[in-house]
């Protein structure tokens, strides 16, 4: 029996591959970020080191 | 301090890097358009011949459609790679359009574009023209949301300083999107795009109908390109000329600048034709005026004065004392002091901030700046005025010259003898590399215009770049060099390839080359 009704887009062979190829893209993009984008997107002490770039260190009060 | 080289190079490195890949971009945003237009004539009319058009300007564009994505990789990691103080600054506004068309373009329009080539058979003609217009639709948003982002660089609408975080932070997300500089620049260049399309798809056809080739195919697609050029021709003029109306109210520099003015005139002020500018002297020598003219186009008033050069530099100076107020009332804040009166003394002069910032190119210590560092902080506000009104007026020039080009198309369509004005077709085939030429003109004056800021009045240029060395640069810039010149001559060698197989490079056996020399003439 099968698991889609009659109306069911999967049914279409053409939803299923776009599907599937959606899936690996999804797949690909998450393992090249796990792999080579590892360092934090928010440099440490990003926003000091801005702020030190931009308005020289803080004094101290 | 990041060294001047350093800035020099990075910038160096972005212009050929966006010029390579804007070489790309117009023929993407127009040959979409072309392609959903001849898609729609053959659903409409069932003739064969249409679906050949779209499938063989489809082949071409997606040669061009791959460049296009591969150089636009590049400009995105950029901006981490050599602007990472721009993009931590600024990134909390910056991010989110750019973060919008990376989701559009990588999968909405991916996703399409696989369907338009490898759906043919597997969808109707109906499903298949829906698919081609939204791969219209989503290189046109894609443009969109990068139009927005750039246009938050020129007038950083929507945005506050939080001294807290030291960055720019997004306040509006509506002001970002209806800024009005990214609005009235996206129609502008997705019109330009159009143009561009229209022009590679008329000057083929044309060398078709010079060759007495593929007549049926060329005549057709001729037409289509000549009136979709029209169209597209008179919007992009017009939506420049709104664009430069925008920029006389919140970019007046860049106005004077590109107009050469260096005297603030009676209104309305006249225009500058032609002339030699001296920017050491601040003047144009041989100027060639015509009375009024600036003045009626750039306010649209004849009351309205277009500030000169001499006194916005006068007024920069005033801004450039002011930032130094708020650089040193933002080091109040810094160290501790949060009080209501150090709050509402530093809000009192905080939009002069990046002006403040100029004199970091001088001095360290921007609240001890001499009078001469400030000058020099005053006279850097100006961009380089020579090559502003030369290029302005080169894009003009081939804006116009295309126009004429798509209105004796059009009327030689509309009469249907285009075929016999060999003059036209050589004209149509000479005119190719003008909407390049424009394009890249337009956006250096977009770009060099808006210099010495990265984002307008807000973060000076040499100031956004990232802590490389002269080394690193040279060996990214020459590598990017021979990969993208590589690129360049491999999409030449396709697109000139089938360009000149033409339509017989679908394999249909109705076309040119495909066909026995004795029936060619009887089946043109």
């Amino acid at each position: 029996m099968s698991q889609h009704s009659p109306q069911s887009p999967w049914r279409t062979r053409l939803v299923r591959e776009i599907g599937i190829i959606l899936l690996i893209k999804l797949f690909i993009l998450l393992t090249i970020k796990t792999v080579w984008f590892t360092e934090p997107t928010v440099p440490v002490n990003g926003s000091e080191r801005v702020g030190e770039h931009l308005f020289g260190p803080a004094t101290q009060p | 301090m990041i060294s001047e080289t350093v800035v020099d190079l990075s910038r160096l490195q972005f212009a050929m890097t966006a010029m390579y890949h804007f070489l790309f971009v117009p023929l993407t945003l127009g040959l979409s358009f072309l392609l959903a237009i001849m898609e729609s004539v053959y659903v409409m009319t069932g003739k064969q011949v249409y679906k050949d058009m779209v499938k063989f300007w489809g082949k071409l564009f997606g040669i061009n459609f791959a460049l296009g994505v591969t150089t636009g990789l590049t400009m995105e990691f950029q901006f981490g790679t050599n602007w990472a103080y721009y993009s931590h600054y600024v990134g909390d506004i910056f991010g989110a359009p750019l973060a919008i068309e990376g989701l559009m373009a990588f999968f909405l329009e991916s996703t399409f574009i696989g369907l338009f080539f490898f759906g043919w058979d597997r969808l109707s003609r109906l499903q298949h023209l829906a698919v081609t217009w939204l791969v219209a639709l989503g290189s046109n948003l894609s443009a969109l949301w990068i139009l927005v982002a750039n246009g938050w660089m020129q007038y950083p609408a929507g945005s506050e300083f939080n001294f807290e975080t030291m960055r720019m932070e997004l306040v509006d997300f509506g002001a970002l999107l209806f800024n009005p500089v990214a609005q009235v620049k996206f129609v502008h260049t997705v019109s330009a795009g159009y143009v561009t399309g229209a022009i590679f798809v008329l000057a083929i056809s044309s060398w078709y109908l010079l060759k007495k080739r593929d007549l049926g195919f060329a005549r057709r697609s001729f037409a289509i390109a000549a009136v979709f050029g029209l169209a597209s021709s008179l919007s992009v003029i017009i939506l420049g000329d709104e664009s430069g109306y925008e920029i006389g109210d919140v970019q007046k520099t860049k106005l004077a600048a590109i107009e050469a003015e260096w005297e603030t005139q009676p209104a309305p002020a006249a225009f500058t034709l032609f002339g030699l500018p001296n920017q050491e002297k601040m003047r144009t020598d041989y100027a060639v005026k015509i009375p009024y003219v600036l003045g009626l186009i750039a306010t649209r008033s004849t009351d309205e004065q277009i500030k000169g050069i001499k006194d916005l530099i006068v007024e920069h100076e005033a801004r450039i004392r002011n930032g130094m107020l708020a650089y040193a009332r933002l080091e109040a804040l810094r160290a501790g002091d949060t009080s209501p009166q150090a709050m509402a003394a530093f809000d009192e002069v905080r939009q002069d901030l990046g002006y403040g910032l100029l004199l970091k190119k001088y001095t360290p210590n921007v609240v001890d700046a001499t009078e001469e560092q400030i000058r020099q902080a005053a006279l850097d506000t100006i961009p380089h005025v020579p090559s502003l009104f030369w290029t302005f007026r080169i894009m003009v020039a081939c804006g116009f010259l295309m126009l004429l080009l798509f209105a004796l198309a059009s009327w030689a369509s509309i009469k249907r003898n285009a075929e016999d004005k060999p003059w036209l077709l050589r004209f149509a085939l000479l005119s190719l590399p003008l909407p390049w030429i424009a394009a890249q003109t337009g956006w250096y004056v977009a770009e060099h215009g808006r210099q010495p800021w990265s984002i307008g009045e807000v973060l000076p240029t040499h100031l956004s770049a990232s802590s490389l060395s002269s080394g690193d640069l040279w060996g990214s810039l020459l590598a990017l060099l021979a990969f993208y010149s590589l690129l360049l001559v491999i999409e030449m060698y396709l697109m000139i390839r089938f360009a000149r197989l033409g339509p017989s490079s679908l394999h249909t056996g109705r076309y040119h080359f495909e066909r026995p020399d004795a029936a060619r003439a009887a089946r043109a």
